[in-house]
């Protein structure tokens, strides 16, 4: 057997360590990477690199390092009310559920064609309950559902209950419609609005691990 | 967001890019400081990819084997455009904050 083959038996191998979901979306392309990185007549995987495909295997497996497959992202469906759901159906806003969810390194808020949001977790500053009764500027209009936005303050809601008031530390543009716009801070009704507050809170943030360089 | 994840979305901005060329390329970015293994690339697009911020762009076959080329998705480029913007405010407030003492931290 040539050394070549040699090689990429061992390769595969070390890949058989990875889930299988994982590995066919992606042993091949792996595969082929390993190979071009390789020295000409070189027999054995790189010690560094064996460890390396083992540890990320082991790590997918136990869940600790989230991959397409093995989805540890959370999705908090925005509450919306029996009238708001047949009115954003009549707008054709909710062909999708509108949601926030949470990854590991985005938060991305989505209610149709009508908000499209994806804002870096580190830019979330805070993140708490809002009573209805704290609503200020046009925002106070109770019968207000849907997207509406007012100095940097964009309403994402289907519902009067459930608000959360999430701050941001830096104005991050966002698409309203065909629009873009700067917001600063963003209000949304959850169906768990504690769930929410307490995931997007920077306090309960999983911190990344120091020598993983996934986001 | 960690050094490698910042470097490969930066890999990406300048177009599309397949496994070994992304780790060719961060080596380049990075003055040949981050080695990228197969294992923490791939680990890293799956995770990527997943939240959006990259997409396949097209895939081909080269001398038998499986080449799939990456992109950046506008959400990937926004979060990379952002934190571009984090680190170079970071590094102004440092660089001025050095200036005083001719850049020697005593």
């Amino acid at each position: 057997m040539s050394d070549s083959a040699d090689l990429e038996r061992r390769y595969r191998r070390l890949l058989a360590c990875y889930p299988r979901a994982f590995r066919l979306e992606h042993e091949q392309e792996m595969l082929a990477v390993l190979m071009a990185g390789a020295d000409e007549g070189q027999q054995r995987p790189r010690l560094g690199e064996s460890a390396n495909l083992i540890k990320h295997a082991v790590w997918m497996r136990l869940g600790l390092s989230r991959g397409g497959i093995m989805i540890n992202e959370r999705t908090f469906p925005i509450k919306v009310d029996r009238p708001s759901r047949t009115l954003m159906t009549a707008f054709g806003a909710s062909r999708k559920a509108p949601h926030v969810t949470m990854s590991s390194s985005t938060v991305d808020v989505r209610m149709g064609w009508a908000f499209q949001a994806t804002i870096p977790r580190e830019a979330v500053a805070s993140a708490r309950p809002l009573n209805r009764g704290e609503l200020r500027g046009p925002f106070r209009l109770s019968v207000l559902r849907g997207v509406n936005y007012w100095r940097g303050t964009a309403l994402v809601n289907g519902a009067g209950t459930g608000l959360v008031e999430i701050t941001l530390d830096r104005p991050k543009w966002v698409r309203l419609g065909p629009l873009r716009a700067p917001m600063r801070r963003l209000i949304v009704s959850a169906e768990d609005q504690s769930g929410l507050v307490a995931e997007l809170n920077p306090s309960t943030q999983r911190s990344p691990g120091s020598d993983d360089p996934t986001p | 967001m960690q050094e490698a994840t910042f470097l490969i979305l930066t890999a990406l901005a300048a177009g599309s890019q397949h496994g070994y060329g992304i780790i060719i390329d961060v080596q380049a970015i990075s003055a040949g400081r981050v080695e990228l293994k197969a294992g923490t690339l791939y680990a890293a697009l799956d995770r990527l990819r997943a939240d959006k911020l990259i997409e396949v762009d097209r895939e081909e076959i080269v001398d038998s084997r499986l080449r799939r080329y990456y992109r950046l998705t506008p959400a990937g480029g926004e979060l990379l455009a952002d934190e571009a913007a984090r680190l170079q405010a970071n590094a102004r407030v440092a660089m001025s904050r050095l200036k005083p003492t001719g850049g020697v931290v005593t």
